[in-house]
Order: C-alpha cells, then structure tokens, then sequence
C-alpha cells in the first residue's frame, strides 16, 4: 500500500438500529462467548422504548488509533481496526476519542476491547434473533476499486465524461504490470499525457488510428520474446475500431495477439466535435447528420463491432457499460485472463455533450440504454455466447430517447422504430446465446 | 535464445538483390520481422521465412494484412526493445506512410528496405525511383544502393548507424525494383562471427526502451517549443549521420576486408570538366558511357550518391566545384520543379558555390524503360557541350520522342 | 500537481505523529523530517506508570511500528534538539549548529515538568516521571521498602503513587498535594474523596492542603518541611506539580505565547507556516476558551488537523474538551466536560452499586458528566456535550445506563445529523 493510503474495510457489519427485540441481548451474550467481554453493546433501554445495539464501525481513519499511547490499535490491510490487547495499559483515551461508541473498557482486564468481526466471522450476527443485526460483504466491485489506481488525480475530461471511471477501473484491475495504448480520441490524453507531463505511472504509449493493434503486436511480441507477460492493453474509441483502424484490429484478431482490447463506444467522433461514425445509431443527429427538411438524423444503423469481432474468431468477446461496473469489472477479468489471442471488449461510455445531454446524466443513460435493450450486455467466451444481463421486461425507448437532444426530432413512428431495432438487435443475441451457449 | 549462428562461409555467392537483402537481414539477427507481399520485394520476404523455417532465422513473424500494420509491428517491437526488420515497395510505401512518420518521429532505429518502384497512376509494377522520392522529407536516413554486395553491405551499415545512441532514426536501404531486386550477381556474404563483431547485440539500456521497469510514455502528445525542440534535434541527429557514416565506414573495412564507400561515390572525376550525379544501379550503365566518352576526349566523372537522406550536401559541393557543367540523372519526377527530385537537391546544393554551374537534368527510366548505354552517352555529351556554353533546354527527357 | 514541499515536526509524540499521518493522507509526495529531542524511539508518556508498574513490556510501548518511518521521504532524527526558530528564513537551528529548512513547520514538542517553588539548601535531587529517562533514574534508585515523596495529587502524581504500590516490594509512598482533594482538575471534591480513600486504603499517606516548602539532607533520607510547619520523612523526592509547554527554544522567534503557543482553529500560530499542536500548543476549547489540555485524544486530534492545514487542506479543530478516565486499583473513573457547576448550571447526581455519577447541566444541555467505580463511554458523553444535546430530560438514565444511554443519545443524534 502506498503512503497516505488508508486501507479500505471490504466487510462490515450491519446495525438496523432500534430494530432489537426487548430485553434480547444475544448479541451481547453471543459476543462474550466469543471474545471475553461484550463489544457490540445492547441498547435495551425500556425506559425510553428504545431496543438496540452499537458496535464499531471501523473507520477509515480512527480516533483511537491516533490517541492510542502504545500504538496498540492498528487498521489492518482488510480494513478492520483491531486492538492487541499485550500492548494496552487501560489509560483509556481510545474511549474519550471514540465518539459512535465503538471501544469497550473491560473494567475486570483493566484495558480497551473493540470489535475485530471475529475475523469476518461475526459471532453476533447468527445469534440475532430478528437479523437486526447483519453481516455485509462489499461488493466484488469495491474489491476491485480498492486496488492501487495508477492515474492521477483530476485528468484532463469534459466534467461528467463517465470514460474516466472506466479507464481507472481498467487498469486498476490490469495491474502494475500493464503497458497503457491509446489512439488520438477524448481519451487519449488521458492515457498518454501531454508536453512531457504523464497522467499515469503506467508506461503507455500513443499510437495512430490506423495501427494501434499492430503497435500492439510488435510490443507484446517483443516482451514475450524477453520471457515477459506485462498485459498490453489498449483503450480507444469508435472510430478508431469501427471505422479508420478497423483493418489493423481485424489482422491482430486473425493472427491472435495476446493483448486486451477495449473500444469506448460514445457513437462518434466526439473528439472532431461530434460527426457521426459508423456505430452512431440509426436517426442520431451529429454534425455530419444534421436534422434539415430533406434529411433528419443518421441514415443507417450502427455497425454491431462486438458482434463481428465474435464472429471473426476472437478467443474473448464482450459488451460492456459504465453504468453496470461489476458486470464490467467480471468481463475485464476474464479478458485479462486470456493468453490465446486478442480479447475484446465493447465499452458503451455516452457522451453527453455529443448527445446533447445534461452534465450528469452519463451513468443514466448507460443504465437506460441496456434496460431498454438497445445495448445489450452479453459476453462471447471461446465461442460460448450469453447475455450477462438478460432484460426480460424492457422499458419503453422513450425512457431512453427521451434523455438526449440527439433523438428530439424523432417522431413516434422513427422513436417505435428504434425501439424494434434495440429489441431486434437483443433477441439477436438472445438467439445466438440460445443456439452458441453452454446447455 | 539464439539459434546456432547460419553457416556462412565469407565466400561468393551468386544470388539476386532480394536474396542479398535477405542475407543482410539475417546476419543482423532481428527479433521480428513483419511482412505484407508486394512486388518487387516478395521473394526477399520469402527468403526470410524460408530462413525461419529451417530455423537459422530466430525472428518473431507477424503476416500482417497490410503495410501501414507492417511497420507498425516493426515499430512496436523495436519500442519495446528489440530488432525488428520490414520491406515495401511503391504503393506499400504510400500505405504506410502515416506509421513512416510516426517511426521517425518517434525516433525509432527501425530498418526497412525498399525495393524502389514507380508510383499509380497510371498503374505499373515497373521499376522506378518515385516511391522513395515521395517519402524523401519523411525523416528517414535513406541509403540508395547499386549492387547487390552493396545492398547486403548497407543492411549491416543501416542496423549500426540507425541504433547508434546518437542518431535514434529509422533506415531505409533502397535498391531499384528488378534492375537489382531480381539482378543475380556475386555476392560476398560474411561469416556471423564478422557480423556480430561490426553489430552488437541489439540490448537494454543501450536507448529508453517500454517497460513496467522504467515507466515512459511513447508517442506523447506535445506542443509548442517542445515540438519544435524535437524537431531541432532530429535535424542534428540527421547531421550527426553523415560524419557518423564516414567513421563507419572504416569500421565497416576493418571488419569485412573492403570499403563500404561513404555517402558519395566517386567514378573517375578527380580530372573531369563535367561531373555526373545519379543514384542506384542506373550508375553502372553511366559509367559505362562514361569511360567510352572518356575515350571520345570527353573529361566526365561521376558522383553516386549513396546516402540521399540526410544530402551529403557538403561533399557534393567539393565535387562540384571547378567543374564546367554538372548533369544529373533522375528515375523519378518531382512534379512542383518540373524536374527530378535528385536535380532540385544538385540545384540547391549549387548555390553553396561561388561560381555557377551550367546544370542539366535527364529524367529517364520511369516505370522500366531501359536506359541504354547510348541513352546516358548522349546525356554526358549534352553535359559537356553545356559547359561549352552551347543551349539547351534545363530538363532533358531521355528517350522521350 | 504542487511541487513536493518540506515539512518539519519538532517532536515525535502523538502530536506529532498524528500530522505525519495526516500530511501523508492529503499530500503523498511532500517529504516530512520528524526531529525529537529524545535519544528513544518515539513514545508517550502515558506509558510510564504503566512500565514501572510492569503493566507492560518496554518492547510494547512505540507508538509506531519502525515501518512507519520507512517510507521514502521520511526521516526521524532521534536526539536532536531545537535550538531556535527563525522563521522568516523559514528555518530551525538545530543544537549541534547546524539549520533545517522547512516549508510547514509544526511545533510538536510537548510539555516539561514544573520545578516546585521549594527551598533546597543541599541540592537534594528532585526526580521527575514525565520522560523514560526520569523511569531510568526512578528505577536506578528504588530499593525494597524506599520511602517516596510525590509532590502534587494531579494526574502524574496520583498514576506514579498508584504504580509505585502496584509495584510493591515494601515501597512507602507520601502524596502532598496544596489543594484539599487529589486530582482538582479533573474531580469535584466529592469523587475525589472516595479516589483518595481509595488510595488511603492501599497504603498511600496523603498530605492534602499542605505544600512542601524545603527540603533537607538527614543522614541517607531526606526531611521535606510542609507548609503547615509539619515534616515527612523519605528516601526519593518526585516532582508532579505539574507541566508547562516546552517552549523555551522558541524564545524571540517572534511567535504569539500565552501559557502554550497561540494557535487557531487551524493549529496555525501567528507565524506563516508554523503550527502547533498538543502539549506545547494553547488551542481553543470546545467553548471557545484558548488553553493548554495535555490529554492524548486532543494532542491527535489537534496534530490531525495541523497536518492536514500543512499540506495545503482547510480543517479546523473541533476544540478540546476536557476530559479524563482513570483506573486506579481495579476502580475506573473519568470525567468529561464540566465537574464543578459553573454560573447558570446545575448538577444531578446518584450513587448506585456502589458507584457513582454526576451530571452538569446548563439548561436542557450536558456540560459535564464525571462517574467513579462504574462503567460509562467518555467519547459518546463528549459527543453530547460539544453537541448540546438537550439531554437533561434523560438524566435519569444517563446515570442508570451510563454507557447505553449515552450511546443511545449520541447515536440517535449521529444520525439526525447524517
């Protein structure tokens, strides 16, 4: 862990607070069994009605470590503050420090007592009756989080860009051992910095394009040759995998490079000042599709990329969105487990300002996008195709029209249409998982 | 790990440019190799790959779906620290162009032969300088050959000088399409033991190289007078080349018994009146014409120019010096002077004099037509009758109606 | 990103250490000198009664593991001393001549014991018990059935009495204390009768409203001569009469000084970029009162916040609010807040199971709550009182459920205010 990082609590224990039952105090009982004297405490107080119990809550900087005389309480790496009771002398201060009622003074032992979770195994929490008292595991996705993140702080996007909290969940989880590739986009500055100033203590490098795969192919080449696994790991945008450097992807994918993949999909040239690409959706309008009398809005529907790259052969395939992490973070994980050739992923990041949008409605409309099936989240691993997601009961397209300036001219008949197009295109998988998925 | 270094014999062979290339490539040692056929280079590349399969090549292989992926690989290999080796020709050339100027821009010691071609349109497959011409101010080190022992020679030459921490730049080696690339010729190949003497081991730490070891970032976007300071040094670096070639040249004879050459050849001109200036294998028929002038009484000599980028423009000028005229020979049209490219360079390089020179210009050879001996005879005795002050038209077509 | 900056902490005690912490929370890169005038690795205080009590192992009492100091960036220089500050060249003069630069600059360095205003015609020593090297001298000279004087019932005196008998081996021990209870800052006369008796009964003779006057040389004993013409007998005389900020380096430095160093809400002093926290440091109170309150939980506190300000954050100190826990022979007491009713206050109290409780209202709110022999939560009861909760209507509890009702209380309004 790095200075000035405090470690992150992954589990915690939960207090529905005033939810005892009367004159209970399992918790209590449970609790002394286990540990000597009681440190969650009971609050069965009928005198003012009230049933409850406190307990620690292990916090990210806590008071009675800092006023601890012998450097007795220490939070550990799992987030949990304990107390090494050889190293107490009872004087007390981690009780006046604590304000929430988490340290216990065992009057008998002469010393401080403070919950440890049983090690993450509660012996309270089986012993409440009513489940008041409960035991939560943070989300695989906090896990992920809680890794070292490799950018700096406040990079250079437009505020309410959803990228940046993708792009540090990526290499987050690729890892210290990871080459950063990007190609000239919004994002590119991001990975590669500007006039000798680098956003990343990654190494990382800008290619063209037209030839960030084959960049790609040459270095992850040479560091095999040099008995070296470091993860080479692109982050570009639809444009240059649709459309200007979709031949250099095609060839690294035939030839089965061994390095991840990741388009960020805001459905255009966003960088240029929004034109339209080859993945910007049917009726959108850019500046290259304005809305006039005689046209209104991109012409054609999006090019399916995830869908080509499953069926072009790549070992690992998958959509993903910013507004669905875990799902994200699980896909990234698989993909940096494969060795067998070029691993894919689709990212669907909304631009808001291109879609004319507010400030902070990106994460929204991701989420809108999968619920009403016009992004579908699926995976394609070694040919076995799923949804990750399945949505069963779309919402209606409006619910997902309705949030951007870029539809506004659409009337019902072209907004209906394009909800036929996202529930053609999600049964399209849906089948495909049916006839390529595991049975 | 190495293989077991190829049995060579430092013994003549007989073989044609391609292969020449092939066995230049192939003592150098490359950890990769990345190819896209075009003609008249393929059989260079199949020469490599049959080396691999024999395993005497311990090269990565990368079969890319297009030249601008081909120099890509080569870029990123050599980025990450290895050797890396590509060839084109012509219109391959133009497909990679932007990925040329990101390899030179980002200063990277790749080399990459090209077997030179005529440019579309119209449409030909036939030999011609154009393609190397176009790419002329691309930031290259280009080196244009004129025998297939030179060819090989100039390989081993590209790896050192590209890779010297001094000058950090991608090295074309040219030869002309089929006049050389299909040419068979004797060809001394030196042993390994020769080679690995002249070119060490490509190494970490020898130039900042990618790695999670020491973070960099490659390709970084820049503006202002840091551009422009990157730009400043790769100027110096390209100056730096042409002292460095003259010391490497001696190294070069050191290690493999003969001379290399320098950035210019010289033929018979410490005498001459009127100095001939051209490139590539069309030289061989020159000097030809230029001993059988000589014959006539006609006082010609010639200037090769072997090294085109960085201009040896400095030596050119000595050699031009004192003479009564100077004629220059083009395979290529550089349409803005209405004249060959290698001309507007000779033209430039005239002004460094204190006297004026009747210049001359004979654009010939495009596309495969044959530059017969009479052909380049009549282009010394238009030279000579220029320095006699007799007129005549600036640019010469040779062999045109 | 702001280039790394610089900064000096005099002195490595909880203070101190808590704004290493903080600096390296809010400003990674900054590189931090941490200089104690110590030859031991960073300790508290706090510990000493309990080493001499043998509560404790010497090996356990480092306030932090040695990797703390460990990261790059960081240096502890042991046995260094301040000499002076000049803080227009933003320096220090170290006591070997040599200067230190800094760009924050926190003044860390704790308190020093009082010298008692006695006559000592024939130099008898005065030990003190504020310094692991005072435990040494203490250690060096206590033979079996020692008679020792302490001078002054406050927190020091009365924890090193409590040790001396807790150590046993026929060690007589004398407390003489100028008011007429022990612990005056902490107790009202009433709890700080039943703490004396306590001790009383343990052996300790107590010497209350008397002051040593002067001391003399008797043969191998000492004679101290009491204020109300009476004299005690012993073997070892220690001075706990109290600590004052150790600030004597500081002088024409330019700096604000009242009883400690002046400093805000930010732990800023007067001077750019000098701060001051803990034992040195006169902070304001949870009320708003400047003060000098040498007790751990506001030393970390008041370094956490001069820490962070250091490297460039915006924090203020919540205030210190006096408060104190005990555990004299197996009896715990503590007190928070106010212990004797100030103008418009009022107190409840109750004794129960043989313990006792004691309340102090202003109004409806909690000013002060203080209890002996029973368990009670100092944090949540200070939470109420720096809050105001209007508690009084609940005082009843309070003293029968003194550490569940007052987690409720607190509790509940935690999360009124979340």
């Amino acid at each position: 862990m790095a200075v000035g990082e405090s470690p992150v609590l992954r589990d915690t224990l939960t207090i529905d607070f005033g939810a005892c039952p009367p004159g209970c105090r399992a918790c209590e009982a449970a609790c002394a069994r286990a540990r000597t004297v009681p440190r969650v405490t009971a609050l069965d107080l009928p005198a003012v009605g009230f049933h409850g119990a406190v307990v620690c809550g292990q916090c990210g900087e806590p008071a009675c470590r800092d006023a601890c005389p012998t450097g007795a309480i220490v939070k550990g790496e799992d987030g949990v503050v304990r107390l090494d009771e050889a190293r107490c002398v009872g004087c007390g201060a981690c009780a006046i420090a604590c304000v929430w009622g988490g340290v216990t003074y065992d009057v008998e032992a002469g010393r401080a007592a403070k919950c440890d979770t049983c090690d993450g195994r509660p012996a309270c929490v089986p012993a409440c009756p009513t489940g008041a008292l409960g035991w939560l595991e943070t989300s695989s996705l906090a896990r992920r989080f809680g890794r070292p993140d490799p950018f700096t702080p406040g990079i250079g996007l437009c505020p309410g860009c959803a990228a940046e909290l993708a792009i540090r969940l990526v290499f987050r989880l690729a890892g210290p051992d990871t080459i950063a590739f990007g190609a000239p986009g919004c994002a590119v500055m991001l990975v590669t910095g500007l006039n000798g100033s680098a956003t990343t203590r990654l190494p990382c490098v800008t290619g063209l394009m037209t030839n960030t795969p084959a960049l790609m192919t040459g270095v992850v080449r040479q560091l095999r040759r040099q008995g070296r696994r470091t993860r080479c790991v692109a982050f570009v945008g639809d444009g240059t995998t649709a459309d200007v450097g979709f031949q250099s992807l095609s060839g690294a994918v035939e030839r089965g490079e061994p390095v991840l993949y990741i388009c960020y999909d805001n459905e255009g040239y966003m960088n240029t000042g929004v034109q339209r690409s080859s993945t910007t959706q049917r009726g959108a309008r850019t500046m290259t599709t304005p809305v006039g009398r005689e046209r209104q809005g991109k012409a054609q529907p999006a090019k399916d990329v995830p869908l080509l790259m499953a069926f072009h052969g790549a070992p690992y395939v998958a959509t993903a969105s910013v507004a669905f992490l875990d799902d994200f973070a699980t896909k990234l994980e698989r993909a940096l487990a494969v060795d067998d050739g070029l691993a894919y992923i689709h990212l669907y990041s909304p631009c808001h300002v291109g879609w004319g949008a507010p400030m902070d409605s990106a994460i929204e409309i991701a989420r809108r996008a999968v619920e009403t099936r016009v992004f579908p989240l699926w995976e394609a691993d070694h040919g076995r195709l799923r949804l990750t997601h399945p949505v069963p009961h779309p919402r209606p397209i409006d619910d997902f029209v309705e949030l951007m300036g870029r539809f506004q001219h659409l009337g019902p008949a072209e907004r209906a249409a394009l909800g036929r197009a996202a529930d053609e295109r999600y049964r399209r998988i849906e089948a495909l998982g049916a006839a390529l998925g595991d049975v | 790990m190495r293989t077991r270094a190829p049995r060579t014999d430092g013994n003549l062979r007989v073989m044609d440019g391609n292969k020449a290339a092939a066995w230049g490539v192939l003592l150098c040692r490359p950890d990769l190799l990345a190819s896209y056929p075009i003609s008249p280079q393929t059989p260079l590349l199949e020469q490599l790959y049959k080396f691999r399969a024999e395993g005497r090549l311990d090269a990565e292989t990368v079969e890319v779906e297009g030249e601008n992926s081909a120099l890509s690989a080569a870029v990123g290999a050599v980025a990450a620290g290895g050797r890396a080796f590509t060839a084109t020709s012509s219109m391959g050339l133009m497909f990679m162009y932007d990925a040329y100027l990101y390899a030179s821009g980002q200063r990277v010691p790749v080399v990459m032969t090209v077997a030179t071609r005529e440019q579309c349109a119209p449409h030909t497959v036939s030999s011609g300088q154009q393609d190397i011409m176009l790419v002329k101010e691309g930031g290259w080190i280009q080196l244009i050959t004129e025998s297939c022992q030179e060819i090989l020679d100039s390989i081993l030459v590209a790896y050192r000088l590209a890779e010297d921490p001094t000058i950090q730049l991608p090295i074309n080696v040219c030869y002309d399409g089929y006049y050389l690339s299909h040419l068979s010729e004797p060809v001394r190949v030196p042993t390994q033991e020769a080679v690995d003497r002249f070119l060490a081991a490509v190494g970490v730490g020898k130039r900042p190289v990618l790695s999670t070891d020491a973070p960099l970032s490659f390709g970084a976007f820049v503006l202002g007078e840091l551009y422009a300071e990157y730009r400043y040094k790769h100027c110096q670096a390209m100056q730096r080349a042409l002292d460095l070639v003259a010391a490497l040249d001696g190294e070069f004879e050191a290690a493999f018994g003969r001379p290399w050459g320098g950035s210019i050849e010289t033929y018979r001109a410490e005498d001459a009146e009127v100095l001939l200036v051209g490139t590539g294998s069309a030289c061989g028929t020159l000097k030809v014409a230029i001993d059988r002038m000589r014959a006539e009484g006609l006082a010609a000599g010639l200037a090769r120019i072997r090294m085109f980028r960085p201009f040896p423009r400095r030596r050119l000028a000595e050699l031009m010096r004192g003479r009564r005229a100077v004629g220059v020979l083009d395979r290529s049209v550089c349409f803005g002077w209405n004249a060959g490219h290698l001309y507007v360079d000779v033209r430039a390089t005239a002004a460094d004099l204190d006297a004026r020179i009747p210049l001359v210009n004979f654009v010939g050879g495009l596309a495969g037509a044959d530059l017969r001996r009479e052909l380049l005879e009549d282009a010394v005795r238009t030279t000579v009758a220029r320095g006699r002050g007799e007129p005549g038209p600036e640019v010469v077509w040779l062999g045109l109606g | 990103m702001a280039a790394a900056r610089h900064h000096v902490i005099v002195g490595a005690g909880t203070a101190g250490l808590s704004a290493v912490e903080a600096i390296r929370r809010a400003a990674p890169g900054d590189a931090v000198t941490i200089l104690s005038a110590e030859p031991d690795a960073p300790y508290s205080p706090t510990v000493l009664p309990h080493l001499l009590a043998g509560r404790i192992d010497a090996a356990r009492v480092a306030l932090r593991p040695e990797s703390f100091f460990a990261p790059e960036g960081c240096r502890l220089r042991l046995g260094t001393e301040v000499s002076a500050l000049d803080a227009a060249a933003r320096r220090v003069r170290l006591a070997d001549g040599s200067a230190l630069a800094y760009d924050t600059l926190l003044l860390a360095s704790g308190s020093e014991p009082l010298r008692p205003a006695l006559e000592n015609p024939h130099g008898v020593e005065l030990l003190g018990f504020v310094r692991l090297a005072d435990l040494r001298s203490l250690h060096a000279r206590l033979g079996d059935g020692v008679r020792v004087a302490v001078l002054g019932a406050g927190l020091i005196g009365m924890e090193l009495a409590e040790a001396l008998v807790h150590r046993g081996r026929g060690v007589r021990v004398t407390v003489i204390e100028q008011e007429r209870q022990v612990l005056p800052r902490s107790f009202d006369a009433e709890l700080a009768g039943e703490i004396a008796a306590l001790f009383e009964s343990r052996g300790v003779t107590l010497r209350l409203g008397q002051r040593a006057t002067a001391l003399e040389r008797t043969g191998a004993g000492v004679a101290l001569a009491l204020s109300d013409g009476s004299a005690e007998a012993a073997d070892l005389v220690v001075a706990c009469v109290g600590v004052r900020p150790r600030a004597g380096f500081l002088a024409g430095a330019g700096l604000a000084t009242g009883r400690g160093v002046l400093a805000d809400r930010r732990m800023a002093t007067n001077l750019p970029g000098v701060f001051a926290a803990g034992d040195v440091a006169e902070g304001l109170g949870a009320d708003g009162t400047p003060g000098v309150h040498p007790v751990l939980p506001t030393a970390a506190g008041q370094g956490r916040v001069a820490g962070a300000n250091m490297a460039g954050r915006q924090v203020e100190h919540e205030g210190w609010l006096p408060a104190n826990a005990f555990n004299f022979f197996g009896r715990v007491a503590l007190s928070v807040g106010a212990t004797e009713p100030g103008a418009g206050q009022d107190v409840v109290s109750r004794s129960r199971d043989g313990g006792r409780g004691r309340l102090v209202f202003e109004g409806p709110r909690l000013a002060g709550a203080s209890f002996v022999g029973v368990a009670a939560d100092p944090g949540a009861l200070g939470w109420l009182i720096r809050r105001g909760v209007p508690a009084r209507e609940h005082a009843e509890l309070l003293l029968a459920h003194p550490v569940a009702g007052a987690r409720w209380l607190a509790a509940r309004g935690q999360r009124e205010a979340a």
